[in-house]
């Protein structure tokens, strides 16, 4: 980060209002550098009142060189809780069923819980 | 309160004739928003003190940071003191902790850095933290008055001061 550390906080909705203060720019201008044509869609998005889209996600990971996890701290949490909700369904579906490709699967799923476990012991600080 | 303060947001405020400034902040390096508000009505503290009820309730702060008006030497209007006051009133009952700066503090905490005076502690603050380099205003002159967007760097020394003096504010 240019100015500073950035704490993952799951109060904070987003940190694209700070970022884009951060840099002097204007609602409007982010608009256009994300391609969109109404400011409204931006105040949406650093208020946690809209969803960002893959490539709204993807711009601004490209313009502010921040992670979409640190950026969206509160989407990322909701998407991760859900998967995670997800994958331990699907890991107690398998746990019956001892052939191959059920191993594989399950090698898999217990990976991406390890991960998230990891994450979530270790607060990211960038 | 027992709060990491690095997982915490710190509100301070900085009251003007003109209306306020505002500085938000997750940690000592990490200021997560900021602005001047201008209030031009009549009734100027209802005004104002609406306006940062809906900051609070927007951010729920975890501390607020004011200048001490009670401090021996403060200058700050009775109208700004009665706001202070009622400031204070809105913190208890939205059971945020109110940590007070004095004038004094806020000079202790930058002079080591070679600043005194009210523009040399926002020179300091805007070379360590670039996001307020650019609100910067010019040298104000004799005949000038006082830009808004000083108070903001008022507002940003408090939070300085705050995360200086003690590990949990009080």
């Amino acid at each position: 980060m240019a100015a500073g550390t950035i704490i993952m906080s799951l109060r904070v909705q987003s940190y694209l209002r700070t970022e884009r203060r951060k840099w002097a720019l204007t609602q409007k201008e982010l608009t256009f550098l994300l391609g969109r044509k109404s400011p409204t869609h931006t105040s949406r998005l650093e208020q946690g009142k809209r969803i960002p889209s893959a490539d709204a996600l993807l711009a601004c990971e490209i313009l502010f060189g921040i992670h979409p996890r640190i950026l969206f701290p509160k989407l990322y949490a909701d998407v991760e809780e859900q998967v995670l909700a997800r994958a331990s369904t699907l890991y107690e579906q398998l746990e019956q069923e001892g052939s191959l490709p059920a191993q594989r699967k399950k090698e898999f799923l217990s990976a991406a819980l390890k991960r998230a476990i990891t994450r979530l012991n270790q607060p990211e600080e960038l | 309160m027992n709060h990491d303060l690095h997982h915490t947001f710190v509100l301070a405020l900085y009251p003007t004739s003109r209306g306020y400034a505002y500085a938000l902040f997750e940690g000592p390096q990490s200021p997560y928003d900021w602005g001047v508000k201008d209030i031009r009505k009549k009734h100027k503290n209802d005004w104002t003190l609406s306006s940062i009820q809906v900051l609070i309730e927007r951010y729920r702060p975890d501390y607020l940071v004011i200048e001490d008006y009670t401090e021996k030497g403060s200058r700050r209007s009775s109208r700004i003191r009665k706001l202070y006051r009622m400031l204070t009133h809105l913190a208890e009952t939205e059971h945020i902790e109110v940590f007070r700066s004095s004038r004094s503090a806020t000079r202790a905490c930058f002079e080591p850095l070679g600043a005194r005076t009210k523009y040399e502690i926002a020179q300091v603050i805007a070379r360590q933290l670039p996001a307020f380099a650019h609100r910067l205003p010019r040298l104000r002159k004799i005949w000038m008055s006082e830009d808004p967007r000083q108070s903001l760097f008022d507002a940003v020394a408090l939070v300085a001061v705050f995360y200086g003096a003690h590990p949990r504010g009080h």
